[in-house]
């Protein structure tokens, strides 16, 4: 097969013993090698004449000790799963290290990858793996006083089985003397603020205007300049992960629209796409369709928030209430659509909830002429006004080699000048049969950034127009057994459709055993699912890989040697949301 | 009031302290309101009429909030920035003109005063950063002081102008100076330097960045509560007012105008300056630091410096020998 | 005999009455948030700000950067238990008389999210005035728990000064809106069905 051809390239060159390939429902390709293999393999893969993986693009682990269907894999007790992307043959490579022992640990990717860091040190914080050969490890999700290392299956889910929570004011003292900077800790400068006369140290967030919520950012400034930034993350994380091993495979939906807050049913498309792979479920045309109308309409809802709030960091005080106006205008649609706002958990697996409503077209339609008409005003008042080119051209600027080094994607590659859109270099969930354009710059700037996310806008207009005027007759959801809840309108007649619509709404359908990844070029760039399945009712592991982690960890990157202002804009160009970051 | 008997003073002084007090206060509604109508939404309307009460109970809550200083600040300058803030700006009125024969001081260096007052007031910004000894107030202080070091200049060079067209200083002869003409049409470079200064001399959009919420949080004030920091707000809108009227005055007549009795024209005319000052507000982004200073270095100064030179040699060329 | 009481000027107590009233109707009707978020609910807090809910009209559209100078902090969100120490930090910079409001479920509960790394409700380290339901809540929901605080700030018997009169402050009862609003949710009709839009 010819997806298979870099699994051949790598048997031959290190040898067919050494390379063990694993089928996985997806059809990525998947290699099994051992640690002391590991780094040779994927220097090899990254810097390859031909066809190369330059993108680390997931960094993972999955705690193995429970699984039980795991046929045709080496034994391991802990596995690392590495998710390269090559743009050049348009493929991702999944490479996977088996690990023994309850402590386990493997050669760090950082001296290969610099991106790899923060990969790491969650890797680390959520199941104890270490890493070799790179500074020491330290938590990034959970606080420095955490014990225990939650992605492990002995580690509790519930907070209700931890005890009541309670902080005496001795014990947030202590906390917050934790929490506190320190460049030793942090292994960042030498011991004390010596590193030169005239810099400190000053903490912005994890409540700050500007943080778009908790992040926090320690700035080392010289007056104004930021010589240097450190980012501190996990004051957002909500164990996304963890829950996907407690919920059912349907009410699982619900949690996916919170990983990415602003961008509502587009987050629930990927885990969809991934499990129905695992499924086999066949999606009709009328879903797909659907699907891909609500998604494009809440990219426009996500991209509005992030072009108004843009605007606001860069001092401007009216445009965000203009763009939050047309926000209600599509979450007028939304609302008729599905009943909820900004987290309709709405899809289905095998399709969506329910069919659309009676005159749901006429109001599509005339959202859409009215913002054609409202981008072209705030083309005037932002993307022309001088005083904001000032601010933001040439901020932040990054190139398309920085960007592919530190895992960029979605607008923030776009701006860099890559033409890489998934929805048309791997049409999924449909969008083969939309006619679109993807917008690309040069600058890689904040400027740019911006000029994207806008054209992005107009383009979705024109898929939903698309959709609009090509909506296709017929089912809303797939006719599967495994597609829940299964329809309804037979169980009041016999009991055998009774008792099965009972068990897949109370207990949710069973998914056969194996793993399947499925990515969506999402709101703020590329979102997957890498889901685990071992034969039941509940995922086996969840991974979610989010566009903003890698994204905030390259702002240290952009922000050196500019102001404390630039820092604002940076922030806000890059699009982020913290439970895109911290899940 | 010119005249010398001790209690009209007092009563000018009284009458003028709770006028500009009580304009400044309406311009906070204004204010609110008048951003509500550019955002389309409506802004206060709920407590009193049109809303108007609303600065009522703001200043109510605010002056009952507890009245605290931080245990880390330099608790005397701490204490006393904010009033110089205020009092500055009040103490500039005293040369206004409000009226014919309504002014409470009419100095014959009435000018020099606005702008020497004009400069302390900074200093009760850069005090209040420092005093407080928060890293994010130190930064707005430091803001404050660079860009008023750079906007002082010309303004008062802008102003010099208007001074070289009336052949005084006293803003009482400035507006008698204008009888004829506007000074804004032949002062209009003068007019267009002198308003960008004001808007930095009051802190506002573009211009705010010494409390860039985006930025600095709160900027300078970031660790002022109650009363103190209702000093630095109720400054904020005094010294908008303050700069409206020095507007009208110098550029506009003055309380000038056919029909309305001059208190009115002189009112009308402060309020739509005021108004103007708003509305910049809600419409332009914020320039950086850097960017601020170079713009008025690099092409506020020359303007001014130009619109001195030319008005001087018109100025000599039409006066003739003396 | 009885010594004289200060406070038996026959206007004494009218006075002050009046003024508390006074303060406390200033209070009520001047609520300046706490520009503070913490995930999802805050896109909603903001939503309240803007056209078409506009929190303006009650007069709280100041919305400020600085805990000293805000009325009233929104728990908007999850409250995570490496956020919680911060949160009542910042909670302890604000200046009396403040108020919470808990908003969404997570805040009030932990809502859906029962796992390791979030707080089971904010009130187990921050005393809350009014919780506001939903997952997020509408900003209609939040404009209803705002002004449901202002009612209750209206009722709020607080000292004059922390120097003037006894101390302590007497809240109003908080009863819940479920059992007061049961009757007329009950008799509420037209919904439509939901095929419609």
């Amino acid at each position: 097969m010819e997806r298979d051809a870099i699994l051949r390239e790598l048997a031959e060159t290190f040898g067919a013993e050494r390379i063990h390939a694993q089928e996985t429902a997806d059809g990525l390709p998947t290699a099994w090698v051992e640690p002391g293999l590991l780094l040779d393999l994927l220097s090899y893969l990254k810097t390859a004449r031909s066809g190369a993986y330059p993108m680390l693009y997931d960094l993972t682990a999955i705690d193995e000790r429970e699984r039980s269907h795991r046929e045709g894999q080496p034994p391991s007790d802990f596995t690392m799963v590495y998710q390269l992307l090559s743009f050049e043959r348009n493929e991702d490579l999944r490479i996977k290290v088996a690990l023994e022992g309850q402590a386990p640990s493997v050669p760090s990717a950082t001296c290969l990858w610099p991106s790899a860091d923060f990969y790491e040190r969650e890797v680390w914080d959520m199941f104890g793996i270490a890493f070799e050969g790179r500074p020491a490890l330290r938590r990034i999700l959970m606080p420095p006083w955490w014990e225990g290392h939650p992605l492990r299956k002995e580690h509790p889910a519930r907070a209700t089985d931890m005890g009541r929570f309670g902080m005496s004011e001795d014990e947030q003292a202590a906390m917050l003397e934790e929490l506190k900077f320190d460049p030793v800790k942090w292994q960042v400068d030498g011991p004390g603020p010596e590193a030169g006369a005239g810099t400190f140290y000053i903490n912005i967030g994890p409540q700050h205007p500007s943080a778009h919520g908790v992040l926090r950012l320690v700035a080392k400034l010289e007056g104004e300049v930021v010589v240097d930034l450190y980012p501190d993350i996990g004051y957002h994380h909500r164990g996304a992960e963890k829950m996907g091993e407690r919920q059912s495979w349907h009410t699982y939906i619900p949690y996916t629209d919170r990983i990415d807050y602003l961008a509502g049913s587009m987050n629930e498309l990927p885990y969809l796409l991934a499990v129905e792979k695992l499924a086999g479920i066949e999606v009709p045309e009328r879903a797909l369709v659907i699907r891909v109308m609500m998604a494009e309409l809440f990219r426009i809802i996500s991209h509005l928030v992030f072009y108004g709030t843009f605007s606001q960091d860069v001092g401007q005080m009216s445009p965000v209430f203009y763009m939050f106006n047309d926000r209600e205008r599509a979450f007028d649609i939304v609302e008729a659509v599905t009943g909820g706002r900004m987290h309709p958990g709405w899809f289905r697996i095998g399709g969506v909830a329910m069919d659309l409503p009676r005159g749901w077209d006429e109001m599509v339609l005339a959202f859409v002429k009215h913002m054609r008409g409202t981008l072209k005003d705030y083309d005037a008042a932002i993307m022309r006004s001088s005083l904001f080119k000032a601010r933001t051209v040439g901020v932040g600027a990054l190139s398309l080699g920085e960007a592919v080094e530190w895992g960029a994607t979605g607008p923030f590659l776009r701006a860099c000048g890559l033409d890489w859109d998934l929805r048309k270099k791997r049409p999924y969930g449909g969008y083969e049969r939309f006619d679109f354009d993807v917008p690309t710059a040069t600058g890689g700037d904040s400027y740019d950034r911006l000029a994207i996310h806008v054209e992005e806008m107009r383009q979705s207009l024109r898929i939903i127009e698309q959709c609009v005027a090509g909506m296709p007759a017929g089912p809303y959801k797939a006719d599967h057994p495994l597609a829940v809840p299964p329809p309804k309108d037979r169980t009041m007649r016999d009991i055998e459709t009774l008792i099965d619509h009972f068990l897949a709404v109370s207990w949710g359908p069973n998914l056969p055993p194996g793993e399947a990844c499925a990515t969506v070029e999402a709101a703020k760039g590329q979102n997957s699912y890498y889901l685990v399945s071992d034969g039941g009712g509940m995922s086996y592991r969840t991974r979610i890989r989010t566009p903003s982690f890698a994204h905030i960890q390259m702002a240290p990157m952009m922000a050196r040697g500019l102001t404390i202002s630039d820092l604002v804009v940076i922030l806000g160009s890059v699009d982020y949301v913290l439970a895109d970051v911290d899940r | 009031m010119s005249e010398t008997a001790g209690f009209p003073i007092v009563a000018g002084i009284l009458s003028v302290l709770f006028g500009v007090l009580i304009v400044a206060a309406l311009s906070i509604w204004l204010e609110r309101r008048l951003l509500g109508l550019l955002q389309q939404r409506s802004g206060p309307n709920r407590v009193g009429p049109l809303g108007l009460l609303q600065v009522v109970a703001d200043t109510v809550k605010i002056f009952a909030k507890e009245n605290w200083v931080p245990p880390f600040a330099d608790k005397v300058v701490f204490v006393l920035a904010p009033p110089i803030v205020i009092a500055t700006a009040l103490a500039s009125f005293a040369v206004v003109p409000l009226a014919p024969g309504f002014v409470v001081a009419d100095f014959n260096v009435g000018l020099l005063f606005f702008l020497g007052m004009s400069s302390l007031a900074v200093y009760g910004v850069a005090l209040s950063g420092w005093a407080s000894n928060s890293k994010f107030s130190l930064l707005g202080s430091v803001r404050a002081v660079g860009q008023m070091v750079s906007y002082e200049v010309f303004m008062g060079l802008s102003l010099l102008g208007v001074v070289a067209q009336a052949g005084s200083f006293s803003l009482v002869d400035i507006v008698n100076a204008q009888k004829g003409l506007w000074n804004c049409v032949p002062q209009a470079l003068g007019f267009a330097v002198f308003f960008v200064a004001s808007l930095a001399e009051t802190r506002r959009v573009p211009f705010d960045l010494p409390e860039a919420e985006n930025e600095l949080v709160a900027g300078y004030h970031t660790e002022y509560s109650g009363f103190k920091f209702a000093m630095f707000y109720l400054g904020e809108y005094v010294g908008v007012t303050l700069n409206s009227a020095i507007i009208v005055t110098l550029f506009f007549g003055g309380w000038s105008g056919p029909f309305l009795p001059p208190i009115a024209w002189f009112l009308v005319k402060t309020v739509f300056f005021i108004a103007v000052f708003i509305l910049v507000r809600g419409s332009l982004p914020r320039p950086r630091y850097d960017q601020l200073i170079s713009f008025g270095w690099k092409l506020m100064l020359p303007l001014a410096l130009v619109n001195l030179v030319a008005t001087g040699a018109i100025v000599l060329a039409t006066a003739g020998p003396r | 005999m009885k010594a004289p009481d200060p406070s038996a000027h026959p206007f004494a107590d009218i006075q002050l009455a009046r003024r508390a009233d006074l303060l406390a109707w200033g209070r009520s009707r001047s609520l300046w948030p706490f520009n503070f978020g913490l995930s999802c609910c805050y896109v909603e807090l903001a939503t309240a700000l803007t056209s078409k809910y506009d929190l303006a009209r009650f007069g709280s559209e100041i919305i400020r950067g600085s805990p000293r100078e805000a009325d009233v902090m929104v728990v908007a969100g999850t409250v995570f238990k490496k956020m919680a120490p911060i949160v009542r930090h910042m909670w302890e910079q604000m200046m009396e008389p403040r108020w919470v409001i808990s908003m969404g479920s997570c805040a009030g509960s932990g809502g859906m999210y029962d796992i390791y790394s979030v707080v089971q409700g904010v009130d187990s380290f921050l005393p809350v005035d009014i919780y506001i339901q939903g997952c997020p809540p509408s900003p209609d929901s939040f404009m209803r728990g705002l002004t449901l605080l202002q009612e209750s700030i209206e009722q709020e018997k607080r000292p004059l000064s922390w120097v003037v009169g006894p101390q302590g402050v007497v809240k109003p009862a908080r009863p819940s809106m479920r059992d007061i609003m049961r009757d007329e949710r009950r008799v509420r009709g037209g919904l439509e069905p939901p095929d419609g839009i």
